[in-house]
């Protein structure tokens, strides 16, 4: 895996929700393509998304997508394939969490370190049980994914930002932690080299925030809900349009651009084109006939990439 | 400003902290947790709240509004209690269910109702605006006459031996875990029990129930079944489904849609024919998000009644019913 250190967003990139079950308009739906959906076919959407011009891949870092990015590297497929991986998956701690308590939750989180950041993190403080530095385990936490996403990843793919994910995100946020958004953003852009990036659904809070605490918006990569219905929108889809409006610089990525599926891509379409800050959009799909006919869709309405 | 304590920093405690700390009107100002790690934690990410690890001392120091209980089910009525001793004028919301039997509701929603106290237990699927939509079109005559339903609550939360309270005879299982939101539901939509029957298995755990069947008739002559695991593979999240008919149509309703076919229209309400509402046609917007909209809903309806100290359901005398209904399973399923 290679990294790129100036920031340059791919126009038009694939999401991982229908690989990993996540379905915002229908759980029922999610569980039905869960059971259709295995490492082969989703490889095959992966390709076929990429030959139709997306020229990169959002993903959380659930085992399935690092199967499938392993196939990919087999195959010496994945040249010059943007990736932006959002960390951490959720879900999964959530449910160690509800299993094992809190206290469990911080033992499993120790074990999954490698060895070597395992002795690091205790060494360093950041992770042993009678002294907590959430900087630091933030830190440990974030090297530690990306060693195994780098073990995993098609060796010609190139790492373009590494997203923290929303909860975290606008957790952070609501509890002014500033140091810490700092800190992580400080850390992705010195030590990986690449452009730090954040994921919220409050997306005008977070912009207010990141500019009072000084972030460089120029220099990162924003993620956040963008659609004609304002799903997703918070506070209201009319708030989130200003504040894109009147963004001076910022790297902006658009999601839920189909509102999960609840709108149709055409009817989609114009309310991206009137919006020409976002600067790139991502769309999730699960067989390769939409991939194709998505992307293609994309181009020929939002230019090409 | 409406100033608010939150007691227990766990899953629940960091949502509801989350959501209440960036809403326009309140500000989370302290904080009670007894787990030294997190403790230890939250205080380096939340730098303007004090911490505390006894409820008593954060009631005498701090001068709050309102408290959010969210540590473990069993510990509730001793901090409802702690604070009402405390006279301080606040209100007091729980996390569901708020005890675990029947009797330490009761006991907790009647020193709360003396104290005059605005209360609100987190039955927070009442204010989805998906699961509010199903009621409005069961309450206004949608389907007709209510007949006979079918409804499940299902997770892939424990698919190995758990441990901790949750998983400890009297304090934990699936019913009083999972299983509140679903009753409280079928409380909400279609009165009160009369006869039930049950049968609860463990299938992972070794001192509590992973999954809970049941027959229920309602008071009203409505029957059904039910169904509540924790130990479904195949769920990313929790999932309700509830399927009723009636004697004009019949409703599916699950977290993300209502689906209603129904042979007469009810004036105002729904027309004659089979329509989906899914969730995006509703504005589910919300001031700050964190999870789903229904809990910053919950939150600033919540704190909206502290302010004009007005009583708001579900409050702590409605949750008795949910932990009777609790207690009413677990005697069917002993029998």
């Amino acid at each position: 895996m290679k990294t790129q250190t100036i920031l340059k967003l791919d126009r038009y990139l694939l999401g991982d929700n229908p690989f990993i079950g996540v379905d915002h308009l229908s759980q029922e739906r999610a569980r039905e393509r869960q059971t259709r959906l295995n490492a082969s076919n989703i490889y095959r959407v992966v390709t076929a998304a990429i030959a139709s011009g997306a020229g990169g891949l959002l993903f959380t870092t659930h085992p399935m997508m690092y199967t499938v990015l392993r196939d990919m590297r087999k195959q010496d497929k994945g040249t010059k394939l943007g990736l932006y991986p959002i960390l951490p998956y959720p879900q999964a701690l959530v449910r160690i969490g509800t299993e094992k308590g809190i206290v469990g939750l911080t033992r499993h989180f120790l074990g999954s370190l490698s060895w070597k950041a395992r002795a690091k993190a205790l060494v360093s403080g950041g992770l042993s049980l009678g002294y907590v530095d959430p900087q630091r385990a933030l830190r440990a936490y974030v090297d530690t994914e990306l060693e195994i996403l780098s073990r995993n990843a098609p060796e010609q793919a190139i790492l373009k930002s590494v997203l923290l994910h929303e909860v975290i995100t606008d957790l952070l946020t609501s509890f002014e932690a500033s140091e810490l958004l700092r800190s992580y953003a400080d850390h992705i852009r010195d030590k990986h080299g690449v452009a730090p990036g954040f994921a919220t659904r409050n997306f005008t809070r977070f912009i207010d925030f990141a500019m009072k605490i000084g972030l460089p918006l120029d220099q990162l990569v924003v993620l956040a809900p963008f659609n004609r219905v304002g799903f997703q929108m918070n506070p209201s889809r009319e708030a989130c349009e200003q504040t894109l409006d009147q963004l001076p610089a910022a790297n902006i990525i658009a999601m839920s651009i189909l509102a999960s599926g609840f709108l149709k891509l055409p009817d989609a379409l114009q309310y991206l084109r009137e919006h020409p800050k976002i600067n790139s959009f991502v769309v999730g799909t699960s067989s390769e006939e939409h991939a194709i006919e998505t992307f293609s869709e994309l181009r020929r309405n939002l230019g090409e990439p | 400003m409406t100033k608010v304590g939150i007691v227990g920093f766990g899953k629940m405690g960091i949502l509801h902290a989350g959501i209440l700390n960036a809403l326009p009107g309140s500000k989370v100002t302290a904080i009670c947790e007894n787990e030294s790690l997190v403790f230890r934690a939250a205080k380096k990410v939340l730098k303007e709240a004090a911490f505390y690890n006894d409820v008593s001392k954060m009631m005498t120091n701090e001068s709050l509004d309102a408290v959010f209980i969210t540590s473990p089910t069993n510990t509730h009525s001793s901090i409802i209690h702690h604070v009402l001793e405390s006279d301080a004028k606040v209100g007091l919301f729980s996390e569901k269910p708020l005890a675990v039997t029947g009797l330490e509701a009761s006991e907790a929603a009647n020193a709360a109702t003396k104290h005059g106290i605005v209360s609100l237990v987190g039955f927070h699927k009442r204010f989805s605006p998906v699961f509010a939509y199903a009621r409005k079109l069961l309450d206004g005559g949608a389907i007709g006459e209510l007949r006979e339903f079918k409804c499940s609550s299902y997770s892939a939360d424990v698919l190995t031996k758990g441990t901790g309270w949750r998983f400890r005879r009297g304090t934990g299982g699936v019913l009083l875990d999972l299983g509140p939101h679903l009753l409280d539901l079928l409380l909400w939509c279609f009165g009160e029990p009369k006869d039930v029957s049950a049968v609860e298995r463990s299938i992972y755990s070794s001192d509590v129930e992973d999954d809970v069947h049941a027959d229920v008739a309602f008071q009203s002559g409505l029957k059904g079944t039910l169904a509540i695991s924790w130990s479904q593979s195949g769920y990313r999240l929790p999932e309700i489904r509830i399927e009723v008919k009636g004697s004009t149509g019949s409703m599916v309703v699950t977290d993300d849609d209502v689906s209603i076919e129904t042979s007469s229209a009810v004036k105002g309400l729904v027309e004659a024919g089979s329509h989906i509402f899914q969730k995006p046609s509703f504005n589910t917007s919300v001031d700050f998000l964190l999870a789903e909209p229904e809990y910053t809903i919950e939150d600033q309806f919540f704190l909206k009644a502290v302010e004009n100290h007005s009583l708001v359901e579900p409050s702590f005398n409605t949750a008795i019913k949910v932990n009777e209904f609790v207690d009413l399973i677990h005697k069917a399923a002993e029998s």
